[in-house]
């Protein structure tokens, strides 16, 4: 382990999969689960859309009744997921050493904002509930977070769009590599808003027949899905003064932009850029990189962009997509894909997509699930349409390997 | 509506927010002071009064928001507010 490389020391996440993180050892290759969006209180669709929805969980049986009753969905998202991973740590830490909060979102509190708006409009302006205002910041969420758990060290909502938990994690790590702050809990939000359900619609990205097919032959779009992926990210030094035995290392990350995406092309030059400064940065070549977690949703150009990029740069590592478990998550998926990794990691295995469908020849693309070797490196991407190309590069910490490396540090 | 409907009305819309804010219950009485008595916030007596003139369909002055401090006073308030609306 490298010691100026940040590591994830917990995680945490809510998805259509389950709540927590013991449920994707458990549930990740089974069935994904899908649910639908149709009314909401100001608004309806006239037929219910498909979409993953994060209802897996009771927001008052795991953060009790006492300050919900103004919250919103994204909220409540967000606390729950804090609550089931990181509640103790906040609760040991001093007031000066409290971890920081750093949330990505693409549409943060869209909902709410739209329905402070329409309550307005239809009731009246002195009708509508001045509590909700709150809600209707984009950074709501992460500053209630910071109020639940007393942190007043960093409160920081990143919204870059697709990549807006990606990009959450990398600047926490940046954070962490200059000296700022030694912990964050970084990762992403996204709740299915009828708003950013609408748009999608309209603009055509919702598969037509309701399947989520990531690299396939016949993908016709995406399914939308909601959630959110936290997680305990520090410096090496500080994990091990806390002893807290480190789960993955965030070895290296990169950022690039594809404008040629606004011309409708997707040639894939920064996605190749990307992933082998990804690779640069955590000091290996891409045959290092075990499998990668792609960020296909089953947008035919773009997966195919992503598919020959990945071919481009690394031959033939097995391909997984973990979107076809949880749907487009937005400004989650990236962290929830980072979550499935880790949950793979752990089991020595990778979670590939679902049988049942044919994918694009040039890739490996793991059908069903596949025997992997710990110790090794996994890649997440998150590549929008929008040119954003995200990626990091994490290392699997086996924790016998881990303990041996610890034991040699603390006896110099 | 009643005097006796109006008041229970805001007893229970007090109550809601008496409860998430985890007032205890014996706290909330009809002439228990919202700030003093029961710890609500000034955002909390804004809902307080949105909610009563949508509930009510009437419409509340600013110049009375000093006075909504108690159940007691927002029903007497409210009944005033009717009254005139006739």
């Amino acid at each position: 382990m490298n010691m100026n490389k940040p590591v994830i020391t917990a995680a945490s996440q809510i998805s259509s999969i389950g709540a927590g993180v013991d449920c994707l050892a458990a549930n990740l290759g089974a069935a994904p689960r899908m649910g639908s969006a149709g009314k909401y209180d100001f608004h309806e669709f006239s037929e219910p859309i498909p979409c993953f929805k994060a209802d897996t969980f009771d927001p008052e049986q795991v953060l009790g009744k006492k300050g919900l009753r103004t919250k919103d969905w994204a909220t409540k998202l967000l606390l729950a997921t804090m609550e089931l991973g990181f509640k103790a740590q906040f609760e040991a830490s001093s007031q000066d050493d409290k971890p920081g909060i750093c949330v990505g979102t693409a549409f943060g509190s869209v909902q709410s904002i739209g329905d402070f708006l329409s309550d307005s409009i239809v009731n009246g302006v002195n009708a509508v509930n001045p509590q909700a205002f709150a809600n209707t910041v984009i950074n709501s969420p992460t500053g209630n977070a910071n109020i639940r758990y007393e942190s007043r060290t960093l409160s920081t909502t990143v919204s870059t769009g697709f990549n807006a938990g990606a990009d959450a994690l990398i600047y926490a790590c940046d954070y962490i590599r200059r000296g700022y702050l030694n912990r964050i809990v970084a990762g992403g939000l996204e709740e299915i808003s009828y708003y950013a359900l609408l748009g999608m619609l309209r603009s055509g990205v919702l598969s037509p027949t309701s399947r989520i097919l990531p690299f396939g032959t016949l993908a016709d779009g995406f399914v939308a899905g909601e959630g959110c992926a936290m997680f305990m990210v520090e410096s090496a030094e500080s994990a091990a003064a806390g002893s807290r035995t480190p789960l993955a290392e965030i070895s290296g990350y990169a950022s690039a932009f594809e404008p040629s995406t606004f011309a409708g092309k997707f040639c894939g030059e920064s996605a190749r850029h990307c992933m082998k400064a990804a690779c640069d940065d955590a000091g290996i070549r891409p045959a290092d990189v075990g499998f990668i977690a792609s960020g296909a949703n089953g947008i035919r150009n773009a997966d195919a962009m992503e598919a020959q990029a990945i071919r481009d740069v690394f031959g033939d590592t097995p391909v997984t997509a973990y979107k076809a478990r949880f749907g487009e998550c937005y400004g989650a998926s990236a962290p929830l894909s980072v979550a499935c990794a880790l949950a793979d990691m752990n089991a020595g295995r990778i979670t590939g997509v679902p049988e049942g469908y044919e994918t694009i020849d040039a890739l490996n693309c793991v059908r069903g699930t596949a025997a992997w070797k710990r110790g090794g490196f996994v890649m997440v991407n998150s590549f929008s349409c929008d040119g954003n190309c995200t990626t990091i590069v994490i290392k699997d910490i086996h924790e016998a390997a881990y303990n041996r490396q610890h034991t040699k540090l603390q006896s110099y | 509506m009643d005097a006796a409907e109006i008041k229970e009305a805001i007893r229970q819309l007090i109550g809601e927010i008496a409860e998430d804010m985890d007032v205890e219950a014996e706290k909330i009485t009809d002439s228990a002071h919202f700030i003093k008595d029961m710890g609500l916030d000034s955002m909390a007596l804004l809902e307080v009064l949105a909610t009563m003139e949508k509930k009510f369909g009437v419409s509340i002055p600013e110049s009375e928001f000093p006075n909504l401090i108690s159940i007691d006073k927002c029903a007497e308030t409210v009944e005033k507010y009717l009254a005139q609306k006739g």
